[in-house]
């Protein structure tokens, strides 16, 4: 699968490398201010909370299960790849509201198309395309 | 209202360049240039009376189509206010000349059609990092689609009542030579049979992105009083920025129009009740409900069965986006905002041909 992977990988920023490697080992690693304990996505060099302004800020291990927010079920992909997917199945793409409040755009996978739901939970799985880049998806609980 | 832009400027003048998928052997600056011609003429002014520029053209900058026009403004700014940067524009030229900055603003939006798909061409920082890899749906359909979904799920729409929006709006084209899809009307049944993007969001609830330009000169009340058009006052301005992405939005299914909207009717001091005609933009079916909603017109939820149940073409009783809207005339790139503004002000001032709306009072615009 890795030599064959054709579809875009994340063009990983200097202020969101962290999140990327915390993904790598498996774990979904979400900015936290240590002064005033927002978190919040995306990552970025002050907290963005209310006259906060603080720098000091750290990566928490979060539980990786939420909410589905929204969805849509993908028939024309802006990718190309993509885009031979959708032909052979539509594929569904959301957003998903973690538990502690942050929220991810994703893919919900191993779910029937015609079963999905606004508000069912749902749980990260780390699909590991290479080395360095593992991306955070998620499936129904 | 101390502060207050209620009455203090006039758009006099309006330009547009039909709307096109494809426009060989053209620059988008020359597009620009085009509309921008069109409106100096609209107002028999020339480079040399006009002292203000606000612009968008697609990769290009204000000064690039000052020098590109002959003009030597001595107020210039762009505008970068995605869809609303048309309405945006307006404002920004009424406060110029409020503050004494300029006196005579042209403002021009427009560009060609996008190369490639705006997903992976022009996309702003975080869409290849963290939105790309997942597939989203072609332009922006795959945001909207979200959107879409979150609104049926906490306020109920039925792809019928969206369908609506399409419908009437395709009507209100068939009265607008320029619109790209004059002489080609749709039917609810086309609509919701139509192919499925993303759902629930099917091909015609998508604007068609094309090439164009929009542009309007505002003025100083005083100087309109001398225009050769009839003027059409600023009452009312408002914005507001919620998000850049909807991982962050306050709200899928409210949108910051609630704010700005409030805004601007407070500073007109009118209500939704006072509008005659409204201009809503309308990149998808969903944006048109949500915002029909959020100013003031229809109580939360109930978008989607007004719609259904009222005419809201140029001849009924709540006429919305007469022009077509982008949905049916075009989206010449964000001057597709702009072009609710033209539309507008052409009503205004009983120059919308055959699908002039009668008895316009106030008419409300938004980006």
């Amino acid at each position: 699968m890795t030599d064959e992977y054709n579809l875009p990988i994340p063009t990983i920023t200097t202020e969101a490398k962290p999140f990327w490697d915390g993904l790598a080992n498996n774990e979904l690693l979400i900015p936290k201010c240590n002064d005033c304990g927002h978190m919040f996505m995306y990552p970025k060099a002050y907290c963005p909370n209310n006259g906060c302004f603080s720098s000091n800020l750290d990566w928490e291990k979060v539980s990786g299960v939420g909410k589905l927010f929204s969805y849509t079920i993908v028939h024309r992909a802006a990718d190309v790849h993509f885009q031979e997917i959708a032909s052979q199945g539509p594929y569904i793409f959301a957003l998903v509201e973690l538990k502690e409040g942050p929220k991810l755009i994703t893919n919900l996978i191993n779910a029937d198309v015609n079963n999905v739901e606004v508000g069912m939970s749902v749980g990260i799985i780390f699909e590991k395309i290479n080395e360095d880049i593992t991306l955070p998806k998620f499936q129904p609980l | 209202m101390s502060g207050s832009l209620k009455g203090k400027a006039a758009i006099i003048a309006t330009g547009s360049v039909k709307p096109e998928r494809k426009m060989p052997g053209r620059s988008g600056l020359g597009v620009a240039a085009e509309a921008a011609i069109n409106a100096m003429k609209d107002a028999a002014l020339s480079q040399n009376d006009i002292d203000g520029l606000i612009t968008q053209v697609t990769g290009e900058t204000p000064t690039a189509l000052a020098e590109y026009l002959g003009m030597r403004p001595t107020w210039s700014s762009g505008v970068a206010m995605e869809g609303a940067s048309g309405a945006a524009s307006v404002t920004m030229a009424a406060m110029a000349i409020n503050a004494g900055l300029a006196q005579t603003v042209l403002c021009v939006i427009g560009g060609l059609a996008p190369g490639g798909d705006m997903a992976t061409d022009s996309s702003p920082l975080h869409r290849p990092q963290f939105d790309n890899p997942f597939g989203p749906a072609s332009g922006a359909t795959g945001y909207y689609a979200l959107i879409a979904n979150r609104y049926k799920h906490e306020y109920g729409v039925t792809d019928a009542q969206r369908a609506q929006v399409a419908v009437q709006q395709r009507f209100n084209a068939q009265a607008n030579p320029n619109a790209i899809f004059y002489g080609a009307s749709i039917s609810v049944d086309d609509v919701v049979n139509s192919r499925m993007i993303s759902n629930p969001l099917r091909l015609l609830e998508c604007v068609m992105p094309t090439g164009g330009a929009e542009a309007v000169i505002v003025t100083s009340a005083d100087r309109a009083k001398d225009a050769n058009n009839k003027p059409v006052y600023l009452l009312g301005a408002g914005m507001a920025v919620d998000r850049s992405t909807l991982v962050n939005a306050t709200s899928l299914t409210t949108s910051p129009v609630a704010i700005s909207a409030a805004k601007a009717f407070d500073m007109a001091e009118l209500k939704p009740t006072d509008i005659s005609m409204v201009s809503l933009y309308d990149c998808y079916t969903i944006t048109v409900l949500i915002s029909l909603e959020d100013a003031g017109f229809v109580p939360k939820g109930e978008a989607g069965a007004f719609v259904e149940s009222t005419d809201i073409t140029y001849k009924g009783s709540l006429p919305i986006n007469t022009h077509g809207g982008q949905l049916s005339y075009g989206q010449p790139q964000v001057g597709g905002g702009m072009s609710h503004v033209t539309e507008s002000v052409r009503q205004m001032q009983g120059l919308a041909g055959d699908r002039q709306v009668e008895n316009l009072d106030y008419c409300f615009v938004n980006g």
